[in-house]
């Protein structure tokens, strides 16, 4: 990309944001609780309940699964020697790494910036996260051999004198993926809290308004209690600042610790972390875009949000891209005839080299796209690019962990990996499991926070 | 207190209801401590007897450890000259065949239970009618004196086994005169040429070849070995110069030699290698070869001081008797042992026929099947016999352990049939011992396992005269059937750990599988799993192919041991067919059939990918350095901190020039560590269970290259710093050890083993078959699911060596682990890193695998050194 060209982009965003509001008409307070808190009281629709049922038929489907696997072994899986992680950990490091996102445009957004655009979707960003997380923290636990020993990689006085072995990543990323589900379900709920309350206010029946009002814990509105609030939020955002960047930075340890030709490298935790973010992002564009239009949102999540994470997603492409080139230069530079081989001719060319090529189109190439103002704006394209860039970041988690595994030091331990229907199912359950979980957070909880909104307006329309 | 009135009695007899209510699920068993315990046992100390196991009437002397009576492993008996210390894989895992739950149980009549009274009555109308013994060929004096009276008594006796030695002795009889032995001693050998010869499974020759290609630097003057052969094996592996020909060829290669080479440069130039070698030369020749070739390898060998022959050990061996009887006008029909229908589908049909039939054996196989009484014979560990070694040298066979389903032994059905009065198997021996061993006692000889200078005499005027040798024709397609290296004729179908034991060459397990050449099979168009179909004249077979690189052309190997049909489980499991249906024919048509099979290949890539993984050179190269090991055998630095040490620093050095890839190593590991075996579907998802796997890998010029590959116990281990539980770490002793109980099963150990030898429970792999079970090393650990498992340098050895020396204020007698202790070739040294391999890792050809990962391995390699003839390039 040319300077010039740069410069004519970062000025058509200066135009853009002049005439492009993040809400769109001046509703008044009133009418932007209706709109965004009746959908918690309405009745459930045909189409909710069939989304309901598909959903949760998948989700028992995980659960059978997931019996099955702790009954007689991960034998079920298609994991073996040499490829002893498998799709465990690549569905663990893929969910994980959609969470960022949410993370990234609720916390440092806020924290970093204090940007405004983030206001009408963190809290939609911010249950994905949560609901990713849950996905993913099933992998670690469940890909173990003896899951129900998972408790001896925390540190607890064990009256065995035994403690997690710290130099290996795996303890770091059970602390690191446990605090990470902490604080944002902590970060999620507290600012919740003033809709909730909402909500209690509004319910048009007394048990809702009893529910809602438990969980908006005597949520008043006085101004000692948003002082409170206020702090409350900005410290937990501060603390899942780092997350954002620690998190997956641990998860990269798990590979770039080892020594294994495709893992061995210093790149990998800004690398992951930019995959992560870039990931994350496409999971917000593919889930928003359908939500917008479910509960015809246009008015508070605008054309200039989509432009905003659209630009989100080529920028990490970007790194992404970057990272790529440099993993295949830093093989070429060392001179390892195990890494040369892994990254110039196994992975473009081996087994897996459909892998390889559908990755790099979708994680680069067709992002390239991004670039035309026009295709930002389109939602059908957004939508389409962002549904790719997730196929291709799952496929770039299969290509570092399988197609390093299959491939080591020694040829006479090379042996193929192909996944069981029992790994297809788990995948597939965790789709559905999120997406039920997305659905009752949609339908039931209020997934634009009002209370920001109705602030940004008077900032915005006081102007 | 006084008002509850309970009793010490009643309260003891209360808590004995409640304890025995709270374990219902467990059946209630007699047990019975030792009251006065037997002086030889002692609870948890194994015991070791020494005794023999015999295949085709030949004894392999053996040393069993038993556990309270329970045989749980076997070694080779160092003071047998069949054995030498060492075993093969059969021998190994016939422990597994003792415990097998297919074994016959009871004697039977048309698959009725029977008592042994039936059998007596039969046997009794037999006595008066005109009835064949058919036995496997045997060794046993004991056996031989009762066929004597039986020939006496009017009754006819035959010998058959599929693949014993008959070849030799045919072709021995062509230039002797007479069916006599061939006994090679290649301890003085320089020069070996091997027309299709099986050296490596032949224990005594191997150890002699290994000890004569010893290389201690360049400058070592060691044998060299040629081998001509159809199919890839292990001799082929472990020889200078190898050639591929159709079996018909080696007897026109073996004339060529005689007549110095011919016009074939290759043959030219082995013909004045041997002629230089002298005396110290010898050609011989492979059991599977045929008359021809041995005649002719007789003739080559004439004046070599490698070669005598002496009378056939086996009692009347190459002689009419040692073929199938014909059984016209015979009432009744014994088969004793062996397993003659499935062996000889000809023969299958006319024991169909037969009137009165009675088969003694171990399993209901297709013999067993098509006989009337069947009666259950005795394991080899359960029984009192005798019988010789390849040698002659008279073996006392021993039990171990009580008949398990009250077998009965040829003796004993031979002396029902004689009519004698029931005699005690070790009483008759001890009577007869006298006269068979006058110069040994036979408690001695029961303590020894062998009774020395035994051995058939060397008859000194037996000179090979020089009558032309007709060698026959070519053909396209040549069979070769040959006995499978594990299965043999498929009496080990049935036992679980020879048939996931990959086969050395093609690393395949379970299944059967012909074997070609890339170009016979690229003529074809066939390609490996494709199932083909194998015609002469009217008899047919259809087996899946495999792509062997190095095999000849237009020949085609078929291992016997498949198709089996019998009620054997595991036997019946693998594809394939008889291969038996085809004995006899030499050409066969070879046509590709749609279906295919996925064969378990325990190996996907057979290239080393121009890696520096099995190392190797000439000797040449070594003596002017320019193999340039050193460079695999610096410490590399590291970050890794440095271990405490303390004790004897334990280590391992694997010579690849003297290793054969025969995998008695991997068989003895599974033994000794209680291996779980996994079955074909889990060997082709990648989980195969041994800790100890021979890597073969098929270098640039076509030729197979094996590494003996099991876990390092690298100084500097990845794994161990990668386990999030420390369940993996490592010893003051420089061991690389696994809790298995602490471990969760993460698995990036594994991922981060550059070597990949550690192997995971991915399943409850382990039997819950309790007859299976008693035949598991009470002191290694069963391991459950879900846990990570690897070589352990047998560390259960080291700990009972090192609590003996303790206990005895000695030093320690540094043990053997069971992959050095079974190994026929002493490929395998372990030791003290100081002491027993600071020698042989100062060689200039030991290296360390994947040294530039400064894994620091204390497991190190000696390359593989060919001594090539100069005169051959190539």
């Amino acid at each position: 990309m040319s300077v010039a060209s740069a410069a004519s982009v970062a000025a058509e965003d200066a135009a853009e944001e002049a005439e492009d509001p993040i809400i769109i008409g001046n509703p008044t307070d009133e009418q932007l609780s209706d709109q965004l808190l009746s959908h918690t009281w309405r009745p459930i629709t045909r189409g909710w309940k069939l989304a309901f049922l598909i959903t949760g038929l998948g989700t028992l489907m995980l659960l059978a699964l997931i019996t099955l696997t702790v009954m007689r072994g991960i034998g079920m899986w298609g994991n073996n020697i040499p490829a002893a992680w498998g799709f465990g950990i690549i569905n663990f490091v893929w969910w994980i790494g959609i969470g960022h996102a949410g993370t990234f445009i609720s916390a440092i957004l806020l924290v970093l910036e204090q940007q405004r655009v983030r206001t009408s979707i963190n809290r939609f960003t911010e249950g994905m996260t949560l609901f990713a997380v849950v996905q993913a923290g099933m992998f670690p636990l469940l890909h173990l051999g003896r899951p129900w020993f998972a408790y001896w990689l925390f540190p607890y006085p064990a009256e065995m004198d035994t403690w997690p072995q710290v130099r290996s990543a795996l303890p770091w990323d059970a602390a690191a993926v446990t605090t990470y589900l902490s604080v944002s379900i902590m970060f999620w709920y507290l600012g919740l809290v003033p809709d909730l309350a909402g909500v209690r206010d509004r319910a048009p029946t007394l048990w809702r308004r009893r529910i809602y009002g438990i969980f908006a814990l005597g949520w008043s509105g006085s101004v000692q209690q948003w002082r409170h609030y206020k702090i409350a939020y900005l410290t937990l955002a501060g603390l899942a600042t780092p997350l954002v960047i620690s998190v997956h930075s641990i998860v990269s340890l798990d590979f770039a610790e080892a020594g294994l030709p495709g893992w061995h490298s210093t790149i990998f935790p800004p690398f992951f972390v930019a995959g992560a973010i870039f990931s994350g992002f496409a999971m917000v564009v593919t889930l928003i875009i359908p939500a917008r239009r479910v509960f015809k949102l246009h008015n508070v999540i605008t054309a200039r949000h989509l432009d905003m994470i659209a630009k989100m997603l080529l920028v990490t492409s970007s790194i992404v891209t970057y990272s790529y080139v440099c993993e295949m230069f830093l093989a070429w530079w060392s001179g390892d005839r195990y890494e040369l081989f892994e990254q110039l001719r196994e992975r473009p060319f081996g087994f897996y080299a459909v892998v390889f090529w559908v990755l790099i189109s979708c994680n680069c190439i067709i992002t390239q796209a991004l670039w035309s103002r026009r295709v930002r704006r389109n939602v059908v394209a957004l939508f389409i690019i962002a549904a790719l860039v997730n196929v291709g970041m799952w496929l770039e988690r299969f290509e570092i962990i399988v197609v390093s595994l299959t491939r080591d030091f020694l040829p006479s331990s090379w042996h193929q990996y192909m996944p069981t229907w029992v790994d297809i199912g788990i995948l597939t359950g965790t789709f559905c499991f999120f997406g039920l979980l997305f659905l009752a957070f949609l339908k039931w909880i209020p997934f634009v926070p009002v209370s920001e909104l109705k602030e940004l307006k008077h900032e915005e329309l006081g102007k | 207190m006084s008002s509850l009135k309970l009793s010490r009695r009643s309260l003891f007899k209360l808590a004995g209801a409640a304890s025995l209510a709270a374990c219902s699920s467990r059946p209630a068993r007699a047990i019975l401590p030792y009251a006065k315990q037997p002086p030889e046992l002692v609870p948890g100390i194994a015991s070791y007897y020494a005794t023999a196991l015999v295949e085709d009437g030949l004894a392999t002397g053996v040393i069993v450890e038993a556990h309270e009576g329970r045989p749980t492993k076997i070694e080779g008996n160092p003071d047998h000259p069949s054995s030498g210390g060492a075993t093969r894989a059969i021998e190994q895992a016939a422990v597994l065949g003792l415990y097998d739950p297919d074994r016959l149980q009871e004697i039977t009549e048309r698959s009725e239970p029977a008592p042994w009274q039936a059998i007596e009555r039969a046997l009794a109308v037999a006595r008066r009618g005109r009835t064949h013994v058919l036995l496997e060929p045997t060794s046993s004096p004991l056996v031989i004196e009762l066929i004597a009276r039986l020939r006496n008594a009017g009754m006819t006796v035959s010998f058959w086994s599929p693949f014993e030695k008959r070849e030799s002795l045919a072709g021995n009889a062509i230039v002797l005169g007479r069916p006599l032995q061939t006994r090679v001693d290649l301890t003085n050998a320089d020069v070996i040429v091997s027309l299709d010869g099986d050296l490596a499974s032949d224990l005594p020759r191997a150890r002699q070849l290994s000890d004569r290609r010893q290389v201690i630097d360049g400058t070592s003057q060691i044998a060299r070995l040629y081998q001509i052969e159809t199919c890839y094996s292990t001799t082929g592996i472990i020889a200078d110069h190898r050639r591929a020909v159709q079996p018909s060829e080696l007897a026109r290669t073996a004339s060529a030699l005689l007549a110095g080479g011919g016009d074939d440069p290759w043959l030219a130039a082995v013909a004045r290698d041997l002629k230089r070698a002298g005396t110290r030369g010898v050609v011989i020749a492979g059991e599977r070869a045929s008359a021809e070739v041995h005649a002719l390898a007789a003739q080559l060998s004439a004046g070599s001081q490698c070669v005598a022959y002496c009378e056939p050990v086996v009692f009347e061996a190459g002689t009419p008797s040692h073929e199938l009887p014909d059984l016209e006008g015979v009432d009744t029909l014994l088969v004793l042992g062996g397993n003659p229908a499935y062996t000889s589908p000809a023969f299958a049909a006319k024991l169909a026929a037969a009137q009165t039939s009675m088969y003694l054996g171990l399993y209901a196989n297709e013999t067993a099947q098509m006989c009337r009484f069947v009666v259950p014979a005795q394991h080899d560990l359960e029984r009192w016999d005798v019988a010789r070694g390849d040698d002659g040298t008279l073996t006392p066979i021993q039990p171990l352990i009580e008949p398990l389903f009250g077998g009965h032994s040829v003796a004993e059905m031979l002396h029902a049939l004689l009519g004698d009065r029931p005699i005690d198997a070790r009483d008759e021996l001890a009577a007869a011992w006298p006269k068979f061993a006058p110069a040994m006692r036979f408690e001695a000889a029961l303590a020894h396992g062998a009774v020395p200078k035994t051995a058939a005499p060397a008859i000194a005027d037996a000179k090979p005269s020089r009558v032309p040798i007709n060698a026959p024709a070519p053909v396209a397609i040549e069979l070769a059937l040959r006995p499978h290296p594990f299965l043999h004729d498929g009496r080990y179908s049935n036992n679980p750990w020879l048939q996931e034991l990959p086969e050395t060459v093609t690393k395949l397990v379970w299944d059967q599988a012909a074997q070609l050449s890339p170009a016979t099979a690229l003529a074809h168009g066939i390609a490996t799993g494709d199932v083909v179909e194998l015609s002469s004249f009217d008899r047919a077979i259809a087996v899946p192919a495999i792509i062997v690189p190095g095999h000849a052309e237009g020949a085609i190997t078929v291992p016997a041991g498949y198709g089996r049909k019998g009620a054997e489980r595991v036997a019946r499991e693998p594809v394939g067919a008889n291969a038996f249906e085809l004995a006899g024919a030499r050409e066969v048509r070879l046509t590709r059939t749609d279906r295919h099979i996925e064969l378990a290949v325990e190996m996907e890539s057979p290239l080393e990918h121009h890696r520096p993984v099995a190392l190797g050179g000439t000797l040449v190269e070594l003596r002017d350095g320019k193999l340039a090991l050193g460079k695999y055998r610096d410490a590399v630095p590291t970050l890794l901190t440095e271990m405490p040490r303390s004790g004897p620093q334990w280590a391992m050095q694997i010579d690849q020039t003297t290793c054969t890839g025969c995998a008695a190593c991997v068989m003895a590991c599974a033994a000794e560590n209680n291996s779980p075996v996994v079955g074909k579907e889990q060997v082709i998802r990648g989980r195969d269970m041994h800790w100890l796997r021979i890597d073969r890998y098929i270098d640039d010029g076509g030729a197979t290259v094996i590494q003996p590959m099991t876990c390092q116990h690298c100084e500097k281990a990845p794994c161990e710093y990668v386990c999030p539980v420390e369940a993996t770490t490592h010893s003051p002793e420089g061991l690389n050890e696994m809790t298995y109980n602490r471990c969760v099963g993460t698995r990036f150990c594994s991922n981060n083993c550059p070597y990949k030898v550690r192997r995971f429970n991915w399943f409850d792999f382990k039997s819950h078959d309790p007859l299976r079970q008693l035949g598991a090393n009470p002191n290694v650990t069963v391991r459950d699911r879900g846990v990570m498992e690897k070589c352990t340098y047998c560390v259960q050895r080291l700990r009972r060596a090192e609590i003996d020396a303790a206990v005895e204020h000695r030093a320690i007698t540094v043990p053997k682990t069971a992959c050095a202790q079974a190994c026929p070739t002493n490929a395998i040294v372990f030791g003290r890193l100081d002491v027993e391999i600071a020698e042989v890792r100062r060689r200039p050809h030991s290296y360390a695998e994947l040294h530039e990962q400064g894994t620091r391995p204390r497991t190190q390699y000696l390359a593989r050194i060919r001594n090539t003839n100069p005169e051959i390039v190539g």
